[in-house]
């Protein structure tokens, strides 16, 4: 047993038996559960960070077997950037969550509705973040789509957490995107299996799949999978699923859910496919930079907090598909577009695009942790509602601020390396469309996050009704806050990491 | 919790609901129905239609032309390597050791979707008698006692039969659950609720038992779920029993805890629209003065 | 043409026509029933697709793919129907009546464009 063997099994198994412990539905069980898997999921990729910047990537042969008669687990640099910020941000979350959730003491009486959630919060939270984990490290395709099925199976079953109808509403809507993109996914898998008979990403990608079927293939899976990821035009379900949803859950649909499926598209993509098509990648490209503008101009236009942090979601998740083309050889849609006979991805736009997903979990966790704040404190949650706000959680506001912060791109913040990243890119490739997209993008970013400052810092409008909001959620917030609008310090070492098997790790 | 209650809450947990006569179910029937009105229009039924057609085409052609030119090809490979699995039923050793990873990720699925279920708000419970008060029916008596035992002893021949034929935990965890709904709907077993800890035991006992194995050979294999020689059938065996009781179990939840549907004016007012997700309204005697208030 | 090609676009034709069910169609029950079938299609290609090839070998890993996929759905068409129960007490309706991006009567609907 190596190293790699423990740290994935722990970054795995460890919240898996913890959601089991959770499930004992006593205040401790809830409170060991949380602890453990955050324990586990922060070892095993701390662990996994190590094994990687040492040797390369890894992988670990369940049952003994390897592919492709077995399920191989397998870790990169992209699956350790992953792993990691899902466990910071589920660690922060998981603290925040014991607050918010209420008195835990009072769960067995607990069949109010805030009982209830309090109760189910955890294995819920705990099962996704298993999930999560085997998809970052899974190297099989229909263990993808088991993993898949936990993934939406939660993730919904977060939403409704809430009881208001709306949020009901958006649960089932959720629900059923989140099936029918698992379904097209299985298809694929389906295909796949009778063309090419294996189930190991590894042998496809050096069988290098092509042709209709491996096409037709592709694009059932992405259907799926960007269908999940909410990327336009199939992203009308988020925003009230996200802003339904309790605060802690809405942090963790926002910040990490939605990467899983982004994870398996650049997988896919990539990895198996060798990017595919130009004319694949561009359309990639385009529809991101549409979800850039829709769900920006969308943010703006929003009365309530949470649904104006939900359509920048929506935006954000455009800035990871704008990676597609610039990451393809001088860039695509320049002119100078090149077949993908002897691909030499972009370091650039690579490192800048992950990077964006990675500042985007942190900064979007803190942003609807302090959103959630804010709303616990004057149990309302339309933007006039969190008038003068700013006075009373000056912690919570400063959090939004530096979330937003480093969402539009601003020093030192991740965002601002990942956004240099790609127009560095963009620029040297000579794609100015890319950087129009990026630059409009960034100052409505600006826009809408200056929008809610506004109103958080209104006193004259200040509501009168105020719930002290426990400390612990002004922390876990503010923490995950400052660690985006830092990272962009500490990125040469996410770079080296994420250079670890890069693009097509198994080229 | 401060908030407003639910007016059903009471019935949740409690045995208080299973008192009462049953849920009025007339209220339910129009929600059932479906006249089409609702659908989009005709035009966007046609068009989506017309764009499925090519695809399936497309997909016809494609399927009948694939041709997999691996070699070994992975038959060839579960064939060569199945005596080392510990059972001689091809499919059982792709489920509970090739592949043991994926039905462990299976039995966690059933386990989400048993706590998502949970974690609805249910109304009043479809099977709401207590045990006890079974139905005074002598045919329904006597298919029962029949039915049951019968059941009970199928499920533990097929767990032990699944490592050499088509059989195995799921098809018995199946049965078994059969066995249970027809005890709950006949109102002779109480339903477990979702507050009884045994219940939450034996339904987390497939998952926690694969994942404690399959940690426990790791020290000695070198990977997860690799059984050490010589112990892959009775660890096999072991982890089926305990795969067929608890998919048994989750099934029986699944099935017995699904919210029946109040009548709609009862619940509909109790959570503020514009509140607190959870439900949990401002109240004004609940607002601790606030020293810093201007 | 083989009877497993048959079985395999019956699969298909399963599955689309259930696709179509759930897109078009507006009753919870529809969609739900929807995606259970499009399941089933799927594994009827699975089974009978890779199985064309060599007729006379049985592959059992689809069959065990199916096994687990067959129980995956059955978990989540259950969760699928308590939340679509669930709507119907919850809004009265077995329709998802809340359009997602049209305004609202509640106050943090989108302003209207002026």
């Amino acid at each position: 047993m190596t190293g790699a063997e423990l740290w994935t099994t722990a970054a795995v198994f460890g919240p898996l038996l913890a959601a089991l412990v959770a499930l004992g539905g006593r205040p401790w069980t809830l409170k060991a559960g949380l602890a453990l898997g955050s324990g586990t999921a922060l070892a095993g990729s701390l662990g996994l960070w190590v094994e990687v910047t040492r040797q390369g990537p890894v992988r670990h042969l369940l049952g003994g077997w390897g592919a492709p008669l077995g399920i191989e687990l397998w870790a990169d640099g992209f699956s350790v950037a992953m792993l990691t910020v899902t466990a910071v941000v589920g660690a922060a979350v998981s603290l925040y969550s014991l607050s918010y959730f209420g008195d835990l003491s009072e769960l067995d009486a607990g069949a109010s509705p805030a009982g209830r959630a309090a109760r189910y919060f955890a294995p819920l939270w705990l099962l996704l973040w298993a999930a999560l984990n085997g998809i970052y490290l899974s190297a099989d395709l229909f263990n993808l789509y088991v993993s898949l099925e936990i993934l939406g199976l939660a993730a919904a079953a977060l939403v409704t957490l809430a009881v208001t109808p709306k949020a009901t509403v958006a649960g089932m809507r959720y629900l059923i995107v989140s099936l029918v993109g698992s379904m097209l996914f299985l298809l694929g898998v389906a295909l796949l299996y009778t063309e090419f008979g294996t189930l190991s990403l590894e042998e496809l990608a050096a069988a290098a799949p092509a042709g209709p079927m491996a096409a037709a293939s592709l694009a059932l899976m992405t259907v799926g999978m960007a269908a999940k990821t909410a990327l336009f035009p199939l992203h009308a379900w988020l925003p009230p699923a996200h802003a339904g949803a309790p605060a802690p859950a809405s942090a963790l649909l926002s910040a990490v859910v939605v990467k899983g499926s982004f994870f398996i598209l650049v997988r896919l993509w990539f990895a198996v496919y060798g990017g595919a098509s130009d004319g694949g990648l561009l359309l990639m490209g385009g529809l991101g930079a549409a979800a850039i503008l829709w769900g920006s101009v969308l943010a703006l236009r929003q009365r309530s907090l949470k649904r104006v942090i939900a359509y920048s979601t929506v935006a954000q998740l455009g800035y990871l598909f704008i990676m597609f083309p610039l990451l393809a050889p001088e860039g695509l849609g320049a002119g100078g577009a090149s077949g993908p006979a002897s691909p030499e991805w972009s370091d650039d736009a690579w490192t800048g695009g992950i990077l964006l997903a990675l500042s985007h979990a942190l900064a979007k966790a803190a942003m609807f942790m302090a959103a959630g704040n804010m709303t616990y404190a004057v149990a309302r949650d339309a933007l006039r509602d969190i008038s003068g706000v700013a006075h009373r959680l000056p912690m919570s506001f400063l959090a939004f601020g530096l979330g937003g912060l480093s969402l539009a791109g601003l020093p030192p913040s991740a965002g601002f390396v990942g956004k240099w990243l790609l127009l560095r890119e963009a620029i040297s490739a000579g794609g100015w469309f890319w950087v129009a997209i990026i630059t409009i993008g960034g100052l409505l970013t600006i826009a809408y996050v200056l929008m809610v400052l506004r109103h958080a810092l209104d006193l004259k409008a200040s509501s009168g009704d105020f719930r002290p909001v426990p400390k612990r959620m002004e922390w876990a917030a503010l923490l995950l806050a400052l660690a985006a609008a830092t990272l962009g310090v500490r990125a040469t070492e996410t770079f080296q990491i994420l250079l670890q098997g890069g693009v097509t790790p198994w080229s | 919790m401060s908030g407003p209650t639910d007016p059903q809450a009471n019935n949740a947990t409690g045995a208080a609901s299973e008192t009462g006569t049953g849920v009025d179910h007339a209220h339910v029937r129009p929600l059932l129905e479906d006249d089409g009105s609702r659908d989009g229009p005709a035009i966007l039924t046609w068009m989506v239609g017309l764009l499925l057609v090519p695809a399936g085409v497309l997909l016809a052609l494609g399927l009948r032309g694939a041709a997999d030119s691996r070699d070994p090809r992975i038959p060839d490979l579960i064939a060569e390597h199945l005596p080392e699995t510990g059972v001689s039923n091809p499919v059982t050793g792709v489920l509970l050791n090739f592949r043991g990873y994926d039905t462990l990720l299976e039995v966690a699925v059933l386990v989400a979707a048993m706590v998502a279920v949970w974690s609805l708000d249910r109304g009043q419970r479809v099977f709401g008698l207590p045990a006890g008060r079974a139905r005074d029916e002598p045919v329904l008596a006597a298919v029962l006692r029949l039915a049951v035992p019968t059941a009970f002893l199928t499920a533990v021949y097929l767990t032990w039969l699944g490592s050499s034929e088509p059989a195995g935990a799921f098809q018995a965890g199946a049965l078994l659950a059969g066995a249970g709904v027809l005890l709950t709907v006949a109102r002779v077993m109480r339903p477990p609720t979702a507050a009884a800890l045994p219940v939450r035991i034996i339904a987390a006992g497939g998952v926690a038992g694969f994942v404690v194995v399959g940690i426990a050979v790791l020290p000695f294999t070198g990977a997860f779920l690799a059984y050490p020689e010589g112990w892959a059938y009775p660890l096999i065996l072991g982890l089926e029993a305990a795969l067929a009781v608890a998919v048994a179990v989750i099934l029986v939840e699944l099935f017995v805890d699904v919210p029946s549907i109040p009548a709609p004016d009862s619940t509909l007012d109790t959570v503020d629209p514009t509140g607190d997700p959870l439900g949990r309204a401002l109240a004004p005697d609940a607002t601790p003065p606030d020293p810093g208030a201007p | 043409m083989t009877p497993l090609d048959l079985y395999a676009w019956a699969g298909v034709a399963v599955f689309l026509l259930a696709l179509h069910a759930v897109v078009t169609r507006a009753h919870l029950i529809w969609k739900v029933l929807g995606i259970n079938l499009m399941g089933t299609g799927v594994f009827l290609i699975l089974l009978a697709a890779p199985a064309r090839r060599d007729p006379l070998v049985a592959d059992p890993l689809p069959q065990g793919m199916v096994l687990t996929g067959i129980v995956v759905a059955v978990a989540a068409t259950a969760l699928a129907l308590g939340m679509a129960l669930r709507v119907m007490s919850r809004t009265g309706s077995p329709f998802l009546t809340v359009d997602p991006e049209s305004a609202d009567p509640d106050p943090d609907a989108p302003e209207p464009p002026s």
